[in-house]
């Protein structure tokens, strides 16, 4: 099922991560540095054909989403991989592919709580509750 | 069940960074209560932490008190033991109490979902507010909207709150 994608507000071009950190290119990864244009297409194109594969739904915010894509591009352009932006990035750098997205626990995490640890993808069952919910406050 | 406008806050008995116990009646001489969930870990939270500071500077003489909580679970995080507060609060200059909730009670109690989470308090310990701190996590000087400020600009000057719930952007709450 398709999901539309949101675009980048702001400052699409510059990229400045939380924390300062030196580049290192993981193995496996393009030679030549992404834009954060270039890196925010290859995002949106990776999360948008695992939502069509299922079973997963993305997270019914668009603002969280937002904000998760803006992440793993700014990740993806500054490291090389589209590590999670919920994880401190030298945990990620450390631990290979576990941290990329789709990250290693999502399965794990979405089968316990309903979300990842990003709350990026979440499960069918989550995504009918949140939408049940967010009808009930705007019934109000 | 997330905490609607309007809805009383949750009592809480945590220990702070300082060693002190706290509750809501401890900050009960501030006519604006500002609970943050909040931790050490994320690169959310780092990213807020000096505009938190910046916050309490700027509105302490005004009455209003942030009061950040840390409920994630230390054992899948170390990262956000008490100990690891304790010198994330001196290294950064926390100005307000960094509390630790173990037992998770606080978020639970709020239905609350990420870190950081901000929930603005009355003199009657009303929520007025729950959302981000502004609409621009990675940037500071690209913010235009500055959320929490006007939340409690509104309040402090008897007017209603121009949106009482904003998007939340953050890491999940690590539940135990």
């Amino acid at each position: 099922m398709k999901t539309p994608m949101t675009t980048t507000p702001g400052k699409a071009s510059e990229v400045s991560p939380p924390e300062a950190h030196p580049k290192r290119q993981s193995p496996g990864t393009s030679p030549r540095a992404l834009s954060l244009e270039e890196a925010r297409a290859r995002v949106e194109r990776m999360v948008h054909r695992y939502v069509e594969r299922g079973p997963y739904r993305l997270y019914p915010d668009p603002v969280r989403v937002e904000a998760v894509l803006e992440g793993l591009a700014r990740n993806l352009a500054q490291y090389g991989r589209m590590y999670c932006p919920c994880v401190p990035i030298e945990k990620s750098l450390e631990a290979g592919r576990h941290y990329v997205c789709p990250c290693v626990p999502h399965h794990e995490d979405i089968a316990r709580q309903g979300y990842c640890d990003c709350a990026l993808f979440v499960s069918e069952d989550f995504w009918k509750q949140e939408e049940e919910r967010r009808r009930g406050s705007q019934d109000r | 069940m997330a905490a609607k406008i309007g809805d009383p806050a949750p009592n809480f008995h945590l220990k702070g960074v300082d060693g002190q116990f706290y509750s809501l009646e401890s900050f009960q001489e501030f006519p604006i209560l500002v609970l943050i969930i909040s931790c050490n870990h994320c690169p959310y939270v780092k990213a807020y932490e000096d505009r938190m500071v910046a916050i309490q500077r700027d509105y302490l003489d005004r009455g209003v008190r942030l009061v950040a909580i840390n409920p994630n679970n230390e054992i899948t995080h170390p990262e956000d033991r008490f100990e690891n507060m304790v010198i994330r609060a001196r290294e950064k200059g926390f100005n307000f109490p960094y509390l630790r909730d173990e037992a998770q009670d606080v978020p639970k109690a709020l239905g609350a979902r990420f870190t950081p989470e901000v929930y603005v308090y009355d003199r009657d310990r009303r929520l007025r507010y729950h959302g981000g701190i502004d609409d621009n996590y990675a940037d500071p000087n690209a913010v235009t909207r500055h959320w929490l400020r006007e939340a409690l600009d509104a309040l402090l000057e008897g007017r209603p709150v121009p949106q009482e719930e904003r998007p939340v952007v953050g890491c999940t709450i690590k539940w135990k």
